[in-house]
């Protein structure tokens, strides 16, 4: 057992990645099995509800079986006493065997009730089943994308964990597809970032550069110039660097990178 | 053979992880795994030709403090020492295979082992089994005086986990906490062992000592302290006791934090009556000084997240104290809280994931610990209905928290797992605050 699962652990993917391709779809096909483990959770819950609403009934038929017999036994010694005594009251008997019939009634409904329960487990087995394992198409047969706050979401986390190359991908996969959104700015300031922090230099400064030509409103637009000169300043190209801090201050005045770059030109001994 | 579908569904995705991403990404510690390592730990016995019977005390300890470190680990299953087989198991040639290999049982591994005392140093051997292969996985042997029992016990815990969990883990029963503590006088700093044992007094200047972190290897502390009048930061040698000051002084140095290279110090500071606080950088010795934060606002408590890159803190620049990230310049600020309420003491997890933090929610009257997920800004509450619970900070494997809460009556330190369940108290002292749990120990 063990073996196999090892083996399926290292083949699996790699048959995936094979038949695949490209990133996105292999996003796509995480989150439809996320999907699908949700549905089978939700199936888990559902049966163990309904199991348990089947048990509860069940319990309850038989209480009231053993209700009946008690209440059956009680109406035979009543019927021998009355018998014995000479004094028959037949109307009692009569009532008895009325709120008997209620019972039996009542216990009718209660299996209808389970037989129903059964059948809707069983329904929405089949439904499930059915669901889980197609993955919403386009109409022209490719795998759908993802939605932009999800695909942003996966990028970010990439970004914030330090998985650098995934976060660049994946805010370009964002880019492609959602360039007008909000967050298109953010998308490509973080591509920056991520060179950045990689010290992949010369890359981080073209990405920032498209920040504040693509976006040049944009929110980031004050911190891409920012990190564009620290970026000159790692690459010992202290004047490029020290010509895009008097940028910032000179553009984006009231911004809180204003004062970074002030900082850093009294670091350099600039002003 | 048919595998169950769940476990079609996890292998599928474990592989879309292994394969997908170039750096690993640590273990979450939700949704729990499905299955779980059932592990049965025999009680270690005196050896054979041990004449000290002292030893029986030592192995007391060693056997109930190991037996609480695995099961605290949150990695295994332990079972139950009553459904053991009856025989006592001394050597490896003790253990009857068959007997132990019961279906019914369910034992992934067996730890065994055995102690005795010579020349007045104690001697622990200690073995692992894999049940299914009967392989012996791990033997080690540790020599210490006795009065270190407890920490052979965690030793052989770190051992253990580190074998058995797949790297998720490299043990934290070795890993200690830090906190204040109440005084006549004021606060001093005190040390404990991450289960509350071993308690110890580290300063005792009589004055108020506040915040301590760890540096990152685990020699030395860092934290505020009045004990020249005016709140600076000082370095402690755990070792040697010595204290040495910060060089950068001001109206205010607090909340310090270590970069994860080691190399930089974060902290919150007022360097001069005109300025407010604000979060600064440098090298630990004070060199390459600059401040992250130039807003007009209170900023404090700054912590890195785990690649260096970025810093969380808390500022007030939106009116009540927020939790915020920016990058370690201060560009690219992001406002991680987004409701109302009063939010403090951040804490980044060591996969890079969340940030743990309390907060007052608007019309609340105590604290709480939250999760948040930085990418999504979705919360997740830990604590509830337990009076507050401030200042948490992660173990090195970010499976667990310590905390401070006043649940009992008293400030008192509490662990927690990282899906808010398994409390327990570690002190019970009154008025312990602001604990600092370390990083792993220094590997042997």
């Amino acid at each position: 057992m063990r073996k196999i699962i090892l083996l399926l652990l290292f083949t699996l993917p790699g048959s995936i990645l094979l038949q695949g391709g490209t990133k996105e779809e292999l996003i796509r096909l995480q989150s439809d099995i996320v999907a699908a483990q949700n549905q089978i959770r939700l199936l888990q819950k559902s049966i163990d509800e309904n199991g348990a609403i089947t048990k509860t009934l069940l319990h309850q038929l038989l209480d009231l079986l053993n209700q009946n017999n008690r209440q059956i036994d009680q109406i035979r010694s009543y019927q021998d006493e009355q018998l014995q005594s000479g004094n028959e009251n037949i109307e009692d008997i009569v009532n008895e065997i009325r709120m008997l019939s209620a019972k039996v009634d009542e216990l009718g409904l209660k299996l209808t009730t389970l037989a129903r329960t059964v059948e809707d487990t069983k329904q929405s087995l089949e439904e499930m089943q059915s669901r889980r394992p197609t993955p919403e198409k386009a109409p022209d047969g490719s795998l759908m994308p993802l939605p932009p706050d999800q695909l942003y979401s996966l990028a970010y986390n990439d970004y914030i964990m330090g998985n650098y190359e995934l976060s660049i991908q994946g805010f370009l996969d964002y880019l492609a597809l959602y360039k007008d959104t909000e967050f298109a700015d953010n998308a490509q300031y973080y591509i920056g970032d991520s060179y950045f922090n990689q010290g992949r230099y010369p890359d981080a400064v073209e990405a920032f550069a498209q920040v504040t030509s693509l976006f040049p409103n944009g929110d980031k637009a004050p911190a891409a110039v920012l990190k564009s000169g620290l970026a000159y300043l790692n690459m010992s190209n202290n004047d490029s660097a020290i010509e895009l801090f008097r940028q910032v201050i000179r553009t984006y005045p009231d911004s809180p990178e204003a004062n970074i770059a002030k900082q850093q030109l009294q670091i350099l001994g600039v002003e | 053979m048919k595998l169950p579908i769940i476990l079609w569904i996890t292998l599928i995705i474990l592989g879309l992880a292994v394969n997908g991403q170039d750096q690993e990404s640590s273990i979450v510690i939700w949704p729990k795994p499905t299955e779980e390592t059932a592990l049965a730990l025999s009680d270690f016995q005196p050896k054979s030709g041990n004449i000290d019977p002292s030893v029986n005390e030592y192995l007391q300890t060693i056997n109930e403090i190991l037996w609480e470190d695995l099961e605290y680990s949150t990695f295994f299953k332990m079972v139950s020492k009553s459904f053991y087989p009856a025989n006592r198991i001394t050597e490896p040639t003790d253990v009857v295979f068959p007997e132990w290999q019961q279906t019914d049982l369910r034992i992934d591994y067996l730890v065994i082992g055995n102690a005795r005392l010579e020349n007045n140093y104690l001697v622990v051997q200690c073995r692992v089994f894999d049940l299914k292969t009967k392989e012996q996985i791990l033997g080690k042997q540790f020599r210490t005086i006795p009065r270190y029992a407890r920490a052979i016990a965690h030793r052989i815990s770190d051992k253990i986990v580190s074998l058995l969990s797949a790297n998720a883990s490299q043990g934290i029963a070795s890993t200690q906490i830090v906190f204040e503590k109440k005084t006549k006088t004021g606060k001093e700093i005190h040390l404990m062992d991450y289960d509350g044992g071993n308690l110890q007094q580290l300063t005792s200047n009589g004055t108020i000592n506040l915040t301590p972190v760890w540096l990152r290897d685990n020699a030395r502390i860092c934290f505020t302290s009045y004990q020249n009048q005016s709140p600076l930061l000082y370095y402690l040698t755990l070792e040697t006791a010595e204290m040495q000051s910060f060089p950068i002084r001001g109206g205010l140095l607090t909340t310090p934090s270590v970069s994860p290279d080691g190399a930089e110090l974060a902290f919150a500071a007022r360097l001069s009556d005109s300025s407010d606080t604000d979060i600064y950088i440098s090298t630990l010795d004070g060199r390459n000084l600059r401040n992250i934060t130039q807003h007009p606002g209170i900023d404090v408590s700054p912590c890195w997240s785990p690649t260096g890159h970025q810093l969380c803190f808390v500022s007030d620049r939106g009116g009540t104290p927020q939790i915020y990230i920016s990058d370690s310049f201060g560009a690219g600020l992001v406002r991680i809280t987004l409701e109302r309420g009063y939010a403090s003491s951040p804490d980044w997890s060591p996969d890079g994931r969340y940030i743990v933090f309390s907060w007052r929610p608007s019309r609340m009257a105590t604290f709480d610990l939250y999760l948040v997920e930085v990418a999504t800004k979705e919360l997740r509450q830990l604590t509830q209905s337990a009076g507050n619970n401030e200042n948490p900070s992660w173990s090195p494997d970010g499976r667990h928290l310590v905390f401070q809460s006043d649940r009992t009556g008293t400030t008192e330190i509490f662990t927690i797992f990282a899906d808010g369940s398994n409390v327990r108290q570690l002190t019970r002292l009154d008025g312990c605050s602001n604990p600092g749990w370390s990083n792993y120990g220094t590997a042997e």
